[in-house]
């Protein structure tokens, strides 16, 4: 009794094992969908048995087809499997993301270095520069320049993050006596003005030597 | 022959597609189909054969790295092969040896006779059981029954699809998958009796 149930599970195995030997048959032609597919690799990862069998139908083809092989042997896929199991399965390579960050990085790096470069040789040029501003007759207003500095042939100084640019003030140029004086003449020359036609509206009655005085005046100017 | 037919590039597709994703068993199945290949092209490179197998190995490592990028514009196996060639070059000079004086190009490399380079490069032994080994498929092939003869060769020589093998013989495909994969596994059984000393397996 006990025989006869071994034998009914070989044949089992025997039935099975041959089922999954066709799926490799299959598999050598490209004719396996993804379910079949997925069964097959499954027992093939479960069973070394298949995996030495499938390097046999290989064999087999090649040698049908004319080519001379090695006798079957599978040291090399033993060794590449060992060695990918160990690393976890997973290929080592950079992650795909850091790949499509990397143009950008060498991008920004030569952007840094060419604000770096040209801020310092701006510098170095607004340096000798410097005295020149200083010197040059800037009209101003409670000090501030009232010109664009472009029509006194002036650059403007870049902003730096290194260093601190102080801008000295030009030295201020008093316009305020002239105004004074030019004031000062007109108000007089109003005066006169008025004085004189004052005088020549005058009636005559009250005048009594005042227009001929200020004829006399207005005369001498 | 050729390093590869229509019917491998379909096969290592699916293969590759599983792979890609991260099936070990899939590229396992891949490595298994290749390594003699592969080793056959490093050995014109790297004459020791246990360095050879190291490169070998280090190639099918490289492949599975690089796996991701593997976009299909080129068969498998020529993919494969360059690495493998890549490899075995970058051995060379990493042991500051000389370099071949002729450079191997890759396609050569795929299509010249594997069976010569294996002459040059095994012992006499894997000479001679790969020569047994020849005529034990050709006397399994001659004596397959007709329908599974008919239906293999078909396949093997002449590359056809299972639809077209239908429709020669005149049967459903259901039946074609069967009498070819009868046929290879009466042919393994023969190859397997004649290396194991059975010459008479099967009578």
């Amino acid at each position: 009794m006990a025989n006869r149930e071994v034998s009914v599970a070989n044949k089992q195995d025997a039935a099975q094992g041959s089922e999954y030997d066709e799926l490799l048959s299959r598999l050598m032609d490209g004719d396996l969908d993804e379910f079949s597919m997925q069964r097959l690799l499954k027992h093939v990862g479960e069973n070394e048995a298949m995996r030495a069998t499938w390097q046999r139908y290989q064999v087999n083809r090649q040698l049908m087809l004319g080519a001379n092989v090695a006798p079957p042997g599978l040291s090399i896929a033993d060794r590449v499997r060992d060695e990918l199991e160990r690393r976890g399965g997973r290929p080592v390579r950079q992650s795909a993301w850091l790949k499509q960050l990397r143009p950008l990085a060498v991008a920004a790096s030569v952007a840094c270095l060419g604000v770096v470069l040209g801020s310092q040789w701006q510098q170095s040029v607004t340096q000798q520069e410097a005295p020149s501003i200083a010197a040059s007759a800037v009209p101003t207003v409670r000090s501030m320049p009232v010109m664009p500095l472009d029509s006194v042939g002036l650059q403007a100084i870049p902003a730096s993050f290194e260093q601190s640019q102080t801008l000295r003030a030009p030295t201020p140029v008093p316009i305020e006596g002239l105004y004074q004086e030019l004031a000062r003449q007109r108000l007089e020359l109003y005066a006169g003005r008025h004085a004189a036609a004052g005088a020549l509206h005058t009636p005559t009655t009250l005048m009594t030597g005042t227009l001929a005085k200020a004829e006399a005046e207005a005369g001498k100017r | 022959m050729g390093g590869g037919s229509v019917t491998d590039e379909e096969s290592d597709r699916l293969l590759v597609e599983r792979a890609q994703k991260g099936d070990l068993r899939a590229f396992d199945l891949l490595v298994i189909k290749y390594q003699h290949r592969v080793l056959s092209v490093i050995r014109r490179f790297v004459s020791d054969g246990d360095e050879a197998q190291d490169v070998a190995q280090e190639s099918f490592i490289k492949a599975f790295n690089a796996l991701e990028q593997f976009r299909g514009d080129s068969a498998f196996y020529t993919w494969l092969f360059r690495i493998a060639t890549n490899t075995a070059k970058n051995h060379l000079v990493a042991r500051a040896r000389r370099t071949p004086v002729v450079d191997i190009d890759i396609d050569d490399a795929v299509s010249q006779d594997e069976g010569e380079q294996l002459r040059d490069h095994e012992g006499p032994e894997a000479v001679m059981a790969m020569q047994e080994m020849e005529q034990a498929i050709k006397r399994a092939v001659a004596e397959l029954p007709d329908e599974l003869r008919t239906a293999l060769c078909l396949r093997e020589f002449d590359g056809l699809s299972y639809e077209d093998i239908a429709a020669i013989m005149d049967c459903p495909i259901g039946t074609v998958r069967s009498r070819i994969f009868r046929g290879r596994e009466t042919v393994d059984k023969q190859v397997a009796a004649v290396m194991n000393g059975e010459a008479n397996y099967g009578q």
